[in-house]
């Protein structure tokens, strides 16, 4: 086994994770090797400082560039297909032109498939198919880091692109749930609220909707989930709605509504 | 999803997965670039990006065997490599605060942002090989082992020469200690 | 020599004026990096007033809102002043946020910034947000004040509980979406006359008020079953477009007016 240099050691101090006898022995073994104490403070100090050195971050415009060359990344790698002109959605003009011509891709050939111009399922059917189906995991995975941007207005296209969504899938659920539960912004709850609500037959929704009640302080959103549990006749949001009626600060609109929420629903 | 299961998912064809790499390293590489660039944050932003670019451009080249902070922190060692050779600069840590700064002391001690200010200006008087040692060092997720890798020489050489850039750190900061207690001393604020 | 921009993490800045000790001014110079900017502000008790201009200085001023003037009894008696308002700012690439500690007192600011910034403003207590001249995103939430915007390009998500809403814009952003939510107040918004945009409007006990061509859209209503035989109807917004249709304008009161305004100069 090679000998470790003194030097060595003292970097294995510096990180740390020694228990306090391992210490004790190093620091000894440096002294006898010919360092001080005051030079092996100097350094772990010194070495401390580096730590708190802040980090600034990164801009958004360093966001902006990374994901539009990363939508020309995906059309070069895609299979050559001609550019197409598409019909417009309306989700189409919150995306940028390297996204929407993505889009239109997907659309001309979700078209061609959906209107069964070949007669049978041949491999280049079941190829399209899985483009497609690469193009709308293309959209979710844009819309999941769309949600977590720092910017509301971005969080605000996010969740109405998901409104823009036949159907979601469960991931997509879970963080829609996580938005109305812990977004910083209620404009964006409120949002939220309102894309799940088309979900609201899901079990795995509707517990959602009953969980985030007692998370919520804006009154318009308070208010709306109060609408939708009366709607839907959910016996079970009584209990969360009389666990914030408790608090002394509620609006006092939202008291009233909340109340004969609870004496309906029981 | 973890980093590897993410790459491999990547190399299968699914290019969008790399957006999620780039959430999860984008801010450790732009303040790895940050500091090797003494606070030049346009270059930064603009190595950071051509960090991403080479990470989809060569993506078949991770296999998914070891570290892939390991891979991609051996791409971001390269890329500042080039950007050193393309611009010949001397590292003279300008700081150019935009803010006046407070003139009050409340003792003898200097503000820990001092501190901190001092500290910068003395990493950027190291060598930049230096000063990549002992950022590479403050990454959670590198051990010796890799930085070894990335920087092409052996586990028990990336220590000693981390070991020689703290005492040179150290150094450098002493020497700027004293030049500011000297100027306060010439120009009368500290009794 | 290139120039380089280094902001530091926390840069302590308390210029106090001689003129008036119950307010403070922070300035902070910006480098070009820095502009366009974001300007994030919450301010726990008070007004906070924004108002854009040519130029690359930040300049921040917090004032008192009640001063105690009132002398002790006894002649010789004097107040000797303390510092009650600390500013300080956290300067982040282009990023600026600003920290204001007054100990439970009520400081209302006015800042001036450039033109060109995006503002993250909030007030807790006790104050309205007032914004002008600004081209960017601006977001503000305001608990029990009101919030007014004038000569606005960009874009803007405002939430009020218990304030009125009033926001007129010269300029929209063509692709991004905008919010304008209260409690209690109603909400007025002059738009461009020539903007695209989509609709969405709801009051519950108020009234939706245009001078606009709206034309509506039929939203399929959100269905849901429950036992197999029951199916609400959950949607009740207003939908609809203005001129070619575009990114989503959402309007939502509770107990206020909407009213959305074609903008003229007069505004």
């Amino acid at each position: 086994m090679k000998r470790k240099d003194h030097r060595e050691k003292l970097i294995d101090l510096l990180h740390g994770n020694l228990s306090p006898e391992e210490e004790k022995e190093i620091i000894a073994g440096l002294e006898r090797s010919g360092m001080s104490r005051q030079e092996i403070e100097d350094l772990r100090s010194v070495s401390r400082l580096i730590d708190e050195t802040p980090s600034p971050g990164p801009s958004e415009r360093m966001d902006k560039r990374f994901y539009t060359m990363l939508e020309e990344e995906k059309k070069n790698s895609l299979l050559g297909e001609p550019e197409i002109k598409t019909k417009k959605l309306s989700f189409v003009s919150l995306l940028t032109p390297g996204m929407r011509i993505a889009a239109g891709i997907a659309l001309f050939l979700l078209g061609w498939f959906t209107s069964g111009w070949f007669g049978s399922s041949t491999p280049r059917d079941r190829q399209i198919a899985d483009l497609s189906g690469e193009i709308k995991q293309l959209k979710e995975t844009l819309v999941l880091t769309m949600m977590q941007q720092s910017s509301t207005v971005e969080r605000i296209k996010a969740v109405n692109m998901v409104s823009e969504f036949e159907t979601a899938d469960s991931l997509i659920i879970e963080r829609l749930i996580g938005v109305l539960n812990h977004d910083s912004n209620d404009n964006v709850r409120l949002l939220a609220l309102e894309a799940l609500v088309r979900y609201s037959s899901v079990p795995v929704v509707r517990d959602g909707l009953i969980g985030s009640i007692g998370n919520q302080t804006s009154p318009l959103v308070q208010l709306r989930l109060a609408d939708i549990m009366l709607a839907l006749n959910e016996k079970r949001a009584a209990p969360e709605f009389q666990k914030v009626l408790q608090d002394a600060r509620l609006n006092y609109s939202v008291r009233g509504k909340m109340n004969e929420t609870v004496i309906a629903l029981l | 999803m973890d980093d590897i299961s993410l790459m491999v998912s990547v190399n299968a064809g699914e290019i969008d997965k790399v957006g999620l790499l780039y959430e999860r390293y984008k801010r450790p590489l732009y303040a790895y670039f940050f500091k090797l660039t003494c606070g030049d944050n346009q270059a930064s932003e603009d190595l950071v990006h051509t960090v991403f670019y080479r990470v989809i451009r060569y993506r078949t080249s991770f296999t998914g065997k070891g570290n892939f902070a390991k891979w991609l922190f051996r791409i971001a060692h390269n890329t500042g490599i080039d950007h050193n050779r393309k611009i010949r600069h001397v590292n003279t840590y300008q700081t150019e605060t935009y803010a006046t700064q407070s003139a009050v002391y409340e003792d003898n001690e200097l503000e820990k942002n001092e501190q901190l200010e001092m500290l910068q200006q003395a990493m950027c008087r190291l060598k930049p090989d230096e000063r990549e040692l002992l950022v590479l060092s403050k990454i959670d997720c590198l051990k010796y082992r890799e930085i070894a890798e990335i920087m092409n020489i052996t586990e028990s050489n990336v220590k000693i020469k981390i070991f020689r850039a703290l005492k040179k750190l150290k150094d450098n900061y002493t020497k700027l200690e004293n030049t500011i207690y000297e100027k306060e001393r010439s120009s009368g604020k500290v009794n | 020599m290139m120039k380089k921009y280094f902001p530091a993490a926390l840069i302590l800045v308390a210029i106090s004026l001689a003129a008036n000790c119950q307010s403070e001014q922070l300035v902070i110079n910006l480098s070009p990096y820095s502009v366009p900017g974001l300007l994030v502000f919450e301010n726990p008790k008070g007004s906070i007033k924004v108002t854009g201009y040519e130029g690359n200085v930040l300049l921040a001023t917090g004032t008192l809102r009640f001063s105690d003037t009132e002398k002790p009894a006894g002649s010789n008696m004097r107040r000797i002043e303390q510092k009650t308002v600390d500013i300080t700012a956290e300067v982040n690439g282009n990023k600026i946020t600003l920290f204001c500690k007054s100990t439970g007192k009520t400081v209302d600011f006015d800042i001036k910034v450039p033109r060109n910034f995006s503002l993250k403003l909030k007030s807790l207590d006790n104050g309205t947000v007032e914004i002008f001249n600004i081209n960017g995103e601006i977001e503000v939430e305001n608990t029990n004040g009101d919030i007014s915007l004038g000569n606005i390009s960009g874009s803007a998500v405002l939430n009020s509980v218990y304030g009125k809403i009033s926001a007129a814009f010269r300029n929209v952003n063509p692709d991004s979406p905008m919010m304008f939510t209260s409690f209690e107040g109603d909400i007025e918004v002059a738009l461009p006359g020539s903007v695209n945009a989509g609709l969405r409007l709801r009051s519950e006990n108020g009234e939706i008020l245009s001078d606009f061509d709206i034309k509506p859209v039929n939203r399929q209503s959100v269905v849901t079953k429950v036992d197999n035989t029951l199916v609400y109807s959950l949607e009740d917004w207003v939908t609809g477009t203005i001129n070619k249709g575009g990114p989503e304008y959402i309007f939502k009161s509770y107990n206020g007016n909407i009213i959305l305004k074609k903008k003229t100069d007069l505004l």
